[in-house]
């Protein structure tokens, strides 16, 4: 078999504070194929965008790699994104893997037009020529289906809406053809409808140009609409992780369970009150013994949850889960 | 624009007469006149009698009251006419004309070497913050801002004219030039240039100090800006997300302080020119405020408002070239 | 009820202040440079007790003087000295007309306005001057062309240097808070009004408002010096406290306030201006170094306080014409320098420790 796209493991990521060693990403193993798409879900403080920026190595100190690989094959080659030269690395950031980040509204550099912010991608990646970049930021706009793309060439970030932002986004991490894109909650600053036209728009793109998709999201709607795979995220660790179809039919953490019942179901048959998790992700500083969701967790038994910390065991094929009696509580 | 452009200059003619007005006001409120101080200061024996004087004070058109001077002031700048000082008894706009020049070397030479000299500062600040050399060079900067100019002119003085005198490197204690008119042109620039070495230093190392911190803060935050990391995950060399990327946004605040330091660049420093005797406008004022020389006090405070006034105007224009997001309308 | 409580829950509660003295704690600089304001207010406040040639407390005819607070007013040394002839000499003449009286001495029996002569103290020669005024042990410092000794000077100088950055920017930031309150919490024709006349006095250069100033007023003294310096000084602030103002009176706590009736003064005084403080504060500090600098040119043109007013920046006109007195420059700038470099750096952390931007970056 060959090897996967992105082949994340044991990534640990770091943050040296005045509060001590904070890991916000303890032990993550990730692997994505190529035209797939991988959902990385969990509640914000988790980790997941760690995850993200640490896939490019964009952590910014106090931050740092501490230990893991991530393996990147692209043209039967391999390399690994946290020991290779900066720059090997800049070659694969934009060219072979494009970003897309949460805040369309800051994301874009203000004084220059996105006509030259899809070029300049264009043009640190490929020999072109000014014009080439330019008509290549053109097929861009056209691709992402930005509404007049020819005027909107020479228009600046502040004269474009969030959603239209968004879009140039996508054109600027897609402008290289990347072979995976990274989304970091691509659609939580926008509108619902705006929302559901970028998803498509990236399904869309995904099921056109073969690109992989890493999708990471505090939304478990958007997951079970567009991804392969899913992984949830907690307290810096991978909890459950399994196909879609697989971990929405049959989830097997407490945590993946209580974030299913807290969606609101618009044609839930039973219109019952909407379940909650107590309590909140706890920060890196007060990660909890044990299981790291023991106290959150209505299944906690002392003493086995409280001090020894479950690993993630295979408990079907291809569905992963990190608790210690994840059979018994759902038989 | 124009409608724009005609407002702001409207609004900056009110603003003139009302800085003049009060600069007037407050001259001719300033006890004495300009025959007495001149005068009576240098040679008792020679004080005018009250008959002379008020004939001269009527002949300067001093003898009514100072509104009124005023009004006849303002009237006759409208016609283009700044007035002959009294003390020194040649058209105010001469003067200037003589003084620009010696003021524009010292202020123009230091205003370059500040920004030829922050700017790399700046980058390289912020590049390597908080690494110990830069740590050090931060910490620098930061003493030379807080040293005083007078200060460090005196300093200056001591070392260059007293210690290493009779020496290689033995710099003129004041003044512009030590050789007669009639002597060789290039003598007399290296005389000129010579003579300018401590002013300038005096006049650069504080802006520069300012210039350069201002510049790094401005770089630090615009670091921190999402967009730097859009910029960083296309590909983009820490070089040139720093001057690219970075840099261009931190222009924004820095055209506002070039603008702002167009009337220092003409009006020059008391201080440093009261200290080393370099015959430059900023000497002018002072003498004209101890003489009582209303004319030339006049002239030199509308010439420093127009520049004032100027410098913002061209500073608001200039942001609305380097900032897409603004529009002078 | 609720609504008031939204009001004290707004303001920045005692959570804000100790929070930014944590973060400010945190900077070994900041501590240094606010460690060298303290031991400057120390200097000031106990500087005739440090240099001086009167007594800080004496037993004369069997009652107890201070003469020494004759150096902070005139008024305060007891008229009997004057009456009994001492002539400013304490030592011999306490001894001559009362041979049992006694006195505490400052530590450095030096004087910052005359010469200290020869056998005034005992067994002590006449203060050096000219080129002989070399740093001595008598002289800590040097004297100068006089023969006055320059530590007692520059002892008495920083009561004046801590004077003229508190004087001048407390009436600087009131006029500045007073005047941005003005404007920018009711904005229209008053904003237009006190928008302008601050640019007006932005307009004019400083220094030559306060030469002219200056010499208005008919006799110059150190405390009109600083009231002219806190007149122009205080554009700046009026700038940034309009601009936080602006900002403020469109919350919702200020939205609340005005729900509950309060008055306009009430509402900018008790509910804005406690938010907008933390940012204003920050210049005021700065402004303080400034004001010292400003003083320290003033005398060094020469229109300083006249003398004896004794300030560094007096020192350092009088070394001018004598700059082969080189102690005459090192001490007083050193001191000017160090002063105003330690309050641009408590403004600094004080910046840095409130200002809410930088805080998040490095959360």
């Amino acid at each position: 078999m060959a090897a996967p796209l992105l082949e994340i493991k044991d990534l640990v990521t770091v943050f040296h504070t005045s509060d001590g060693r904070l890991p916000a990403v303890d032990g993550v193993s990730l692997s994505i194929e190529r035209g797939q798409t991988l959902g990385l879900v969990g509640e914000s403080g988790c980790g997941k965008s760690v995850t993200a920026m640490s896939t490019l190595r964009l952590v910014s100190s106090p931050g740092r790699i501490e230990s893991g690989s991530i393996m990147f094959t692209t043209e039967g080659e391999s390399i690994d994104l946290v020991t290779t030269p900066e720059k090997q690395l800049r070659q694969v950031r934009g060219g072979r893997i494009g970003m897309i980040f949460q805040e369309p509204m800051t994301s874009l550099n203000p004084v220059f037009t996105i006509g030259n912010q899809i070029a300049e991608a264009v043009q640190l990646h490929r020999k072109v020529s000014r014009s080439e970049a330019r008509s290549r930021a053109l097929e861009m706009l056209h691709l992402v289906r930005l509404a007049d793309p020819e005027q909107r060439l020479d228009a600046y970030p502040h004269q474009l809406s969030g959603g239209m932002r968004q879009r140039v986004m996508i054109a600027i991490a897609l402008a290289c053809e990347p072979d995976l894109i990274i989304a970091d909650e691509p659609t939580t600053a926008l509108d619902v409808t705006i929302q559901a036209q970028i998803l498509e728009l990236l399904d869309d793109l995904r099921s056109r140009l073969g690109t992989a998709i890493l999708l990471i999201t505090h939304d478990l709607g958007v997951v079970a609409e567009t991804c392969d795979d899913v992984a949830v995220m907690y307290a810096g660790r991978i909890v459950e992780q399994a196909s879609a179809v697989e971990l929405f039919s049959r989830p097997l953490h407490p945590y993946t369970i209580g974030l299913l019942q807290a969606r609101p179901n618009v044609d839930a048959r039973d219109s019952g009150p909407l379940e909650t998790i107590p309590g909140m992700v706890p920060p890196p500083q007060d990660f909890p013994s044990g299981c790291r969701f023991h106290p959150r967790c209505s299944h906690a038994r002392e003493p086995q949850c409280n001090v020894e910390p479950p690993s993630l065991r295979e408990v079907s094929p291809g569905h992963f889960v990190r608790c210690h009696f994840a059979e018994e509580i759902n038989s | 624009m124009i409608t724009y452009l005609l407002r702001r200059i409207l609004l900056g003619l009110v603003t003139l007469v009302v800085i003049t007005l009060m600069v007037y006001g407050l001259a001719r409120s300033m006890p004495g006149n300009p025959l007495t101080v001149q005068l009576g200061e240098s040679d008792p024996s020679r004080k005018l009698n009250p008959e002379d004087q008020q004939r001269m004070l009527e002949i300067y058109g001093l003898d009514k009251p100072w509104p009124v001077g005023y009004v006849q002031w303002i009237s006759k700048v409208i016609q283009g006419d700044l007035g002959r000082s009294i003390t020194r008894k040649q058209p105010v706009t001469q003067l200037i004309g003589e003084r620009i020049g010696p003021t524009v070397l010292i202020s123009g030479t230091a205003l370059f070497l500040t920004w030829f000299l922050a700017i790399p500062l700046g980058l390289y600040a912020s590049a390597r913050g908080g690494r110990i050399d830069e740590r050090f060079t931060g910490l620098v900067l930061y003493a030379l801002y807080s040293f005083p100019t007078f200060v460090a002119a005196l300093f200056l003085q001591i070392i260059f004219a007293v210690w290493l005198r009779d020496t290689h490197w033995e710099l003129p204690l004041f003044g512009m030039s030590d050789l007669s008119s009639d002597a060789p042109f290039f003598a007399r620039c290296r005389d000129v240039a010579w003579h300018a070495i401590l002013p300038i230093t005096c006049q650069t190392y504080v802006v520069l100090a300012y210039n350069s911190r201002f510049i790094k803060a401005n770089l630090e935050e615009v670091v921190r800006q999402d967009f730097i990391r859009t910029a960083r995950a296309k590909g983009a060399g820490p070089w040139r997300v720093l001057v690219h990327h970075a840099f261009r946004n931190t222009l924004i605040p820095l055209v506002t302080l070039l603008g702002l330091s167009l009337p220092a660049l003409v009006g020059g420093s008391v201080i440093i020119e009261q200290i080393f005797t370099w015959p430059g406008m900023g000497r002018l004022f002072f003498e004209s405020i101890r003489e009582r020389d209303y004319p030339t006090i006049m002239g030199l405070t509308l010439m420093f408002s127009v520049l004032t006034l100027a410098g913002q105007l061209l500073a608001d224009l200039l942001y609305s070239i380097v900032d897409p997001r603004v529009n002078v309308e | 009820m609720r609504v008031s409580e939204e009001i004290e829950a707004a303001k920045p509660s005692r959570g804000f202040w100790s929070d930014a003295w944590q973060r400010y704690r945190r900077r070994p600089i900041g501590m240094l440079a606010l460690g060298f304001v303290l031991f400057l207010t120390i200097v000031a406040i106990f500087a005739p007790a440090i240099a001086g040639t009167k007594p800080v407390v004496c037993s004369y005819k069997g009652t107890l003087y201070f003469p020494c607070l004759g150096y902070f007013n005139r008024s305060w040394e007891s008229p009997i000295f004057t009456k009994d002839k001492f002539r400013g000499t304490y030592p011999k003449n306490l001894k001559q007309k009362d041979p049992e009286s006694w006195a505490v001495w400052p530590l450095v029996f030096q004087d910052p306005y005359r010469r200290v002569r020869e056998n005034e103290w005992p067994g002590r020669r006449e203060n050096p001057s000219r080129d002989e005024g070399h740093p001595n042990r008598w002289n800590l410092f040097g004297t100068d062309q006089y023969g006055v000794d320059i530590f007692a000077k520059m002892v008495h100088g920083t009561t004046i240097a801590l004077l003229v950055g508190f004087v001048s920017m407390g009436l600087a930031g009131s006029i500045g808070v007073l005047v941005g309150a003005l404007g920018g919490y009711f904005g229209g024709w008053v904003d237009m009004i006190t928008s302008r006349l601050t640019e007006i006095v932005m307009c004019i250069p400083t220094l030559v408002l306060i030469l002219a100033l200056i010499a208005v007023v008919e006799k110059p003294t150190i405390w009109k010096t600083m009231a002219i310096i806190g007149a122009t000084g205080w554009t700046g602030i009026a700038r940034l406290t309009r601009a936080e103002f602006l900002r403020l009176r469109q919350t919702e706590f200020v939205m609340a306030a005005r729900a509950t009736g309060a008055g306009s003064l009430r509402i900018m005084f008790r509910h804005i201006l406690p938010n907008a403080l933390a940012p204003v504060l920050v210049p005021i500090t700065f402004g303080i170094a400034s004001a010292i600098l400003v003083e320290g040119s003033l005398s060094f043109l020469g229109f300083g306080p006249p003398p004896p007013t004794a300030s560094w920046g007096s020192v350092l006109n009088s070394a001018r014409s004598n700059l082969q007195l080189w102690w005459l420059v090192v001490f007083p700038g050193a001191g000017i320098f160090l002063t105003v470099l330690a309050y641009n750096l408590v403004g600094e952390g004080l910046q840095e420790a409130t200002d809410p931007r930088l805080r998040e970056a490095k959360k």
